[in-house]
Parts: structure tokens; C-alpha cells; sequence
């Protein structure tokens, strides 16, 4: 049941538990030691007492006074009979000479109450020596002072009695002293421990909750921020970060291969539809060609075969578009050639009361085919333009450095995330758009084609692609 | 704050007045009066205005002098180092050859006294000092009549040897003090003037009440104030001691001390005393 306990509620508890048992042990040690100490001094006080009195008690005990003894044992008593502290003056026999409760301890009656020495070791001349004694069923504790002549004749012996009660109502104040005392540290100590374990297991507990999204989320949802310190919690939030960041590296490499692989799946597919088309396609124009060639056809089929042959233009443009045949040219890409595609858009950018932003970093020639080049930056160009709401900026900026980068953007609308899943891919307009939607599957099949790359950004307000092409191409086997 | 502070001045004053008598007096040697627990010597304030009465009427200044016990008072007496001394009946009588009576008081309308037996309040069986054999004894003073030459006499009337009657016996030196050895449980029983202990049982009846009075003796002669034979100029002493009770002072004096004037006494008080001295001498 406690492995079930959260970390949450298990350091502060255990902390809490640990400041419980410190205080206790504290309080515990100190009300010992308080007592120790209240027992001690109260021997002491007794004995300084015992040897005062015995000196004054010595005349009474040897001139046989009875009433100045009882007169002097009553002295130190604040109440004249007093169960709790009784004094009493023996002789040399053993038997009461005089006693501050007289009723208790009648004159000349021997004193035998069975006394034993607690803890102190054994005197080797008990009656000459001061010694704490106690009764057999330990109420009481005696302190006895022997009363010497001056020869050093034992005349008698003076006993103080007390009850061991005496002792209980400081030992009562001591605890309840370190009892208030352990209770203000634990009002102070307990707050600030369990505030202490949760501030310790905080880092712990959002580490796992990260970690159980692992698995149902895709990892780039998964943000979690952690501390960064050396700890062990540190170190493994930072291997968890890793691990995330890993997980949405892996992520896009498989989304971008899956891409990839349909992309070529599909340029497999277009181009063995469009070789199959082509064929039939060139023996239905060229018979239409040759049967014009004979001539003689009456006006009726002639216009029923330039609807024929309109409708199998069209076709064929259709395929060659989806084709993109490599029509690798030998004439290198001049700044002339992009001039003229920015002369091209130009009408549709009017049209549309546009900006185009034009930078173009190309002064010479570069060994890229011109014609490629021309259509990647035409489609993008193009579809910058239809992108964008009216009197809208777009821009293009065209660097070069080892590559060729061309950049260009618009401010319409973000591209629907449905959409972008397949945005490279054929597409036929359903919702009536202008074209055939094969714009940038073109365009991504000459990049490729030219061993570039294409990627897009797409923000509300804010979409661009960018095309990066190598200077030097690689000229596969 | 002034005004209350005069009041309070003048009233001191007023007070003081009899404490300081006239500056001529100051030469004169003062009076020296030896006490002894015949009387209940130890409230100094009492004896502090009875001293400021008798200083302001003989104009001259009056010295109390207290010691432990009866003997040594006795022995200044003799010595000389007194002027005067109240002592008990029975040193009178033994010394009367040196000794005369100077003034006596009068108690409940008479000269006299009783000795008490006290036995502590939860001894209700005791009756007589013969009760009380084999116990502990608690005497006055060797020198008191009350506090031992009576318990003796009774002892030896009943043909006891007092020594060896009691398992113990103590001196207190002073009634007073048997009565709280008794009253305490020290003694079981003890020998008490009956003048002191009625005057505490109006004091500290909680004292007395601790006691009961299981037997009392005759009548004695109260406990005199002597002089040494053929001492001069006591006159006026003597006149001041009777003249107590005819002034509101002396009156009010004499209310505190419990007694209701001092008269001047005759030897005759002192015959039973005698008498027991001699019956224990024989």
C-alpha cells in the first residue's frame, strides 16, 4: 500500500515524520537530562541542609536538649508538620531524640525504618559518612548527616525525609516546559518539512507526468518544463528532453521518408500512366493528323475531329505536366532568365494590386539548367500570388552562396494541416481552384530532379517555401 | 501628599512624647528590669510602651532585660546588674533573705495563680501527672513553681521518683513553649503556669486548643516583682507599678499583660510555695 503512495505525499510525510521523531527525542533527552539535573540539585540542597543543621544540632545533642533540637528542626520547614519533609534528630543508640513531627516520630522510640541505599555504592563506614538512603518501598528518600563530637564520636544522626513527590512537581514543570516547547518547534518545523518534501518532489512528479504522456501523445504536444540542475532528477529530465526530442526527430524523419516514398510512388505511377497514355495518346493524334492530310472529309466530321483532337491536346498536356519530363538543358541559369519570370507574374501581381518584394542576389550565370529553375520559381511565384488576399505583399528573395536559395512568401491564409500532409503530392482541385493542381508536385519533382530540397513554414498571415538547390550537381550513375 | 505627611508627623509626635521624657532625666542611670517568661516577655511591642510608661512617670530611662532562662536573671538580681527582676515565687522563696517583694500583680481580682497540667487535646483520659508514667514530660524551668516545683511535689506526694517517672523529661524554658511542645506531640504531658496559658488561650486559642488542661494545682502566689533587700529609691517604681491601674495607659497596659493591677504583695502569698520547696527538700 506504501509503494502505492504517490512521492507527493511520501518525502513530506517522511520528512514529517522524521521532524516528529527528532522532536520527540529532543524533548525527550532534555526533560531526562532537566530531571537529572532537578534530582541532583535537590540531593544537594538536602545535604548542604543536613550538614548546616547538624552543626547546630550538635549543643541540643549534647546538653540533652530536647525543645532547642525540636526548635531547630522545625527551623527550615515552612509548615510546622509537614508529611512531605520531616525532619528527625536520632542519638547514638538509634532512637529518636527529637523529630519536627513529633507525633510521627515519638521521643526515645527506635528508628527503624528498614532504610536501603539506592544507587550509591556501599560505604565502607556508613554512619561516620553523609549518605542518601531511601525506604524499602521507595516513597521516601533520607538524607543522613552524621553528628560528630568533636573527637569524631558519632552523638547521633540527623534524617531528613522527603517524598519522592517533591522531586515529581518540578520533573511535571520540566516536561510540560519541553512539551510546549517541542510543540511550537513542530508548528514551525512541520509546515516548513512538508513544504520542503513537496518542493523536492515537485520536479519528480511533473517528470513522471511527462513521462506517462510518452506513448499517448505525439511527441511534439509533449512540453514539459523541468529545472536544470546537476541532480539526479536534473539529469534525468535532461534525458528524458533527449529522449523526447529524439522521439520527434525520429517522428518527422519517418513522415518526411513516408513522404518521400509516396512522392516517388506516385512519380512511378504518373509517369508509367503517362507512357501508357502517350502511346495510344501519339497514334490517335497522328491519325487524326493523316486523315487531314487526305483531306476530303465533309465540314460535319471535320469539326467533330478538331473536337477530338482539341480534347487529346488536352490530355497530353495534362500528362506531360504530370510527367515532368527532365529536359536537361545545356545553357546555364543567367539573372536574365529570373528577370523574366518576375516579368512574367507581373500582369497577375497587378491584377490583384500586389506587392512583390523582388531581391535577387544572382549577377551571373550559375550551373544550374535555366528552364528548371524558371518553372520551380514560376510555380511558387504563381501560387504566392493566388495565395495572397488582395493588395497583399509577396516577397522573393533569391541568395546564393553555395547553393541557391530561393525564398519566397506570402501573407494568406495558413495552409490547412490536412492539406500540407500531402501538399507535394497531385492534387486536383475540388474546391474549383484555378489550375490542375500540379503545380508544386512539379516543382518537387525538379527539385528533386536537381537533388535540392523544399520545405514550407505556414502561419496564419504568413506562409513561405523555400527551395534550396546545390551549385554542383552531382551527376548520378 | 504634604499636608498628610504633618498629620502623620504630628501623630508620631503625639506618640513619642512619653518615649522621650525630659532631658534631665537622660543622666540618670537607667532602671534595669530584668524579665522572665513569668509573663509573656516576648512581645516587644508591648514591652516597648511599657517601657515609654514607666520612663515617661520616673523620669528616667527603663531597660528590660531578658535572658534564657530564670537562673540567669536571678543571678544578675543577686549580682547587682539589676535593679529590679520579675521572677517566679519559688526563687523568691528560696531567696527571700536576700530578696523583698516590690509590687505584685493581681490576677482575676486576686494575687494568685494555678499551675497547670497539659496533656495534648486527643488525651482525654489523662486526669493526673500519675497518667502519665512512662511518657514524655515537658517542665518550664527549674526555677519555675508552676512549670516544676509542683509536678515534683505531686510526684513525691505519690511517692514517685520523679527522675525515673518519665521515660524522658526536657525543659522548655518557658510556658509557652510547653504549650507548644505539647500542643506538637513532643511531650505528652507538661507543667504549665495557668495564668499564661488562660492569657493564650485569648491570644492563640488555635494553640491551646491543641492542649487540654486535665489538672490543676491550689492556688499560689503570682509570680512577683522583686527587689534586693535595702534597695534605695524604689519608691517611686513601686508607685509607678500600683498607679497602673488608675491611669487609662496603665489600664490598657495592664488589659494586654491580662491582669488587672499591681498590688503590693505579702510574704503570706508565698507560703504554699515554701511549703512545697521544703516538702521536696526533706
Amino acid at each position: 500500500m506504501l509503494d502505492d503512495l504517490s512521492y507527493r505525499i511520501k518525502i513530506p510525510l517522511a520528512m514529517s515524520l522524521v521532524i516528529v521523531a527528532t522532536t520527540a527525542v529532543v524533548a525527550a533527552t532534555f526533560t531526562w537530562q532537566s530531571y537529572r539535573q532537578a534530582h541532583a540539585s535537590f540531593v544537594h540542597h538536602g545535604e548542604a541542609l543536613g550538614k548546616t543543621l547538624a552543626r547546630t544540632l550538635r549543643p541540643a545533642l549534647l546538653h540533652d536538649d530536647v525543645w532547642q533540637a525540636y526548635e531547630i528542626l522545625r527551623t527550615p520547614l515552612e509548615r510546622p508538620v509537614d508529611d512531605a519533609r520531616v525532619l528527625i534528630l536520632l542519638d547514638a543508640n538509634g532512637h529518636v531524640f527529637a523529630a519536627s513531627d513529633p507525633r510521627q516520630y515519638a521521643i526515645l522510640t527506635p528508628f527503624n525504618a528498614g532504610l536501603r541505599a539506592p544507587a550509591t555504592p556501599a560505604n565502607r563506614d556508613p554512619d561516620l559518612k553523609s549518605s542518601v538512603l531511601e525506604s524499602e518501598d521507595g516513597r521516601w528518600l533520607y538524607f543522613s548527616t552524621p553528628i560528630l563530637a568533636e573527637d569524631g564520636t558519632l552523638l547521633g544522626r540527623l534524617l531528613q525525609r522527603y517524598d519522592r513527590k517533591l522531586v515529581a512537581p518540578r520533573f511535571v514543570d520540566v516536561s510540560a516546559d519541553a512539551l510546549y516547547a517541542a510543540l511550537a518547534a513542530l508548528l514551525l518545523l512541520l509546515p516548513l518539512g512538508w513544504l520542503a518534501g513537496k518542493h523536492l518532489t515537485d520536479p519528480l512528479v511533473q517528470l513522471a507526468r511527462c513521462l506517462g504522456r510518452v506513448g499517448r501523445e505525439i511527441p511534439e504536444s509533449i512540453q514539459c518544463d523541468f529545472h536544470h540542475g546537476r541532480d539526479e532528477i536534473g539529469r534525468l529530465a535532461q534525458s528524458f528532453e533527449d529522449m523526447v526530442h529524439q522521439l520527434r526527430e525520429k517522428q518527422a524523419l519517418e513522415r518526411h521518408l513516408a513522404q518521400s516514398d509516396r512522392l516517388a510512388a506516385i512519380g512511378r505511377l504518373s509517369a508509367g500512366i503517362a507512357h501508357e497514355i502517350n502511346n495510344p495518346l501519339g497514334g490517335m493524334l497522328n491519325a487524326i493528323s493523316n486523315y487531314r492530310r487526305r483531306g476530303g472529309s465533309d465540314p460535319q466530321a471535320e469539326k467533330t475531329l478538331d473536337l477530338i483532337e482539341r480534347g487529346l491536346l488536352q490530355i497530353r498536356d495534362t500528362v506531360s505536366a504530370l510527367l515532368v519530363e527532365s529536359k536537361i538543358e545545356s545553357r546555364a541559369l543567367t539573372p536574365a532568365d529570373l528577370e523574366d519570370v518576375r516579368t512574367l507574374v507581373a500582369a497577375q501581381v497587378q491584377s490583384k494590386r500586389l506587392t512583390l518584394h523582388w531581391r535577387s542576389a544572382v549577377e551571373e550565370p550559375l550551373p544550374l539548367p535555366s528552364a528548371h529553375v524558371r518553372q520551380i520559381l514560376l510555380n511558387l511565384l504563381l501560387n504566392a500570388v493566388q495565395a495572397s488576399p488582395e493588395e497583399g505583399d509577396v516577397t522573393c528573395s533569391i541568395g546564393v552562396s553555395n547553393v541557391l536559395t530561393i525564398t519566397v512568401g506570402n501573407a494568406g491564409p495558413a495552409i490547412p494541416e490536412r492539406r500540407r500532409q500531402h501538399l507535394f503530392e497531385p492534387y486536383f482541385g475540388e474546391e474549383g481552384g484555378e489550375g490542375h493542381g500540379l503545380g508544386l508536385w512539379v516543382t518537387y519533382q525538379l527539385v528533386e530532379q536537381l537533388h535540392g530540397s523544399i520545405s514550407v513554414e505556414s502561419v496564419p498571415g504568413h506562409t513561405r517555401f523555400s527551395v534550396v538547390l546545390p551549385l554542383e550537381i552531382r551527376r548520378e550513375s | 501628599m504634604d499636608h498628610a505627611r504633618r498629620r502623620l508627623l504630628s501623630l508620631l509626635a503625639g506618640f513619642a512624647l512619653p518615649t522621650r521624657p525630659a532631658t534631665a532625666s537622660v543622666d540618670q542611670p537607667p532602671l534595669l528590669f530584668g524579665t522572665t517568661p513569668v509573663f509573656l516577655d516576648e512581645q516587644a511591642d508591648f514591652l516597648a510602651r511599657w517601657r515609654a510608661y514607666l520612663e515617661t512617670l520616673l523620669r528616667r530611662p527603663v531597660r528590660f532585660v531578658q535572658r534564657a532562662n530564670y537562673r540567669e536573671i536571678l543571678d544578675l538580681l543577686l549580682g547587682q546588674k539589676l535593679d529590679c527582676a520579675w521572677l517566679c515565687g519559688y526563687p523568691y522563696v528560696r531567696m527571700k533573705a536576700q530578696l523583698e517583694l516590690l509590687a505584685v500583680p493581681v490576677y482575676a481580682g486576686r494575687p494568685l495563680y494555678r499551675a497547670y497540667l497539659i496533656v495534648p487535646a486527643d488525651d482525654t483520659t489523662t486526669r493526673s501527672i500519675l497518667d502519665l508514667r512512662g511518657r514524655v514530660f515537658a517542665y518550664a524551668d527549674p526555677d519555675s513553681n508552676s512549670g516544676w516545683l509542683v509536678p515534683q511535689v505531686e510526684l513525691k506526694r505519690a511517692g514517685e521518683a520523679a527522675t525515673r517517672f518519665f521515660k524522658k523529661s526536657f525543659f522548655t524554658w518557658g510556658h509557652r513553649r510547653v504549650i507548644e511542645a505539647v500542643a506538637v506531640g513532643l511531650a505528652h504531658g507538661g507543667a504549665v503556669d495557668g495564668y499564661i496559658w488562660d492569657s493564650l488561650a485569648r491570644l492563640h486559642p488555635e494553640l491551646t486548643n491543641a492542649t487540654r488542661v486535665a489538672w490543676h494545682s491550689p492556688e499560689y502566689g503570682f509570680p512577683p516583682i522583686v527587689i534586693r533587700r535595702g534597695t534605695p529609691g524604689v519608691e517611686a517604681l513601686r508607685h509607678t507599678l500600683l498607679g497602673m491601674a488608675r491611669t487609662p495607659l496603665g489600664q490598657a497596659l495592664l488589659a494586654r499583660l491580662n491582669l488587672d493591677a499591681f498590688t503590693i504583695g505579702d510574704e503570706g502569698l508565698y507560703s504554699g510555695i515554701e511549703a512545697n520547696w521544703r516538702y521536696l527538700q526533706v
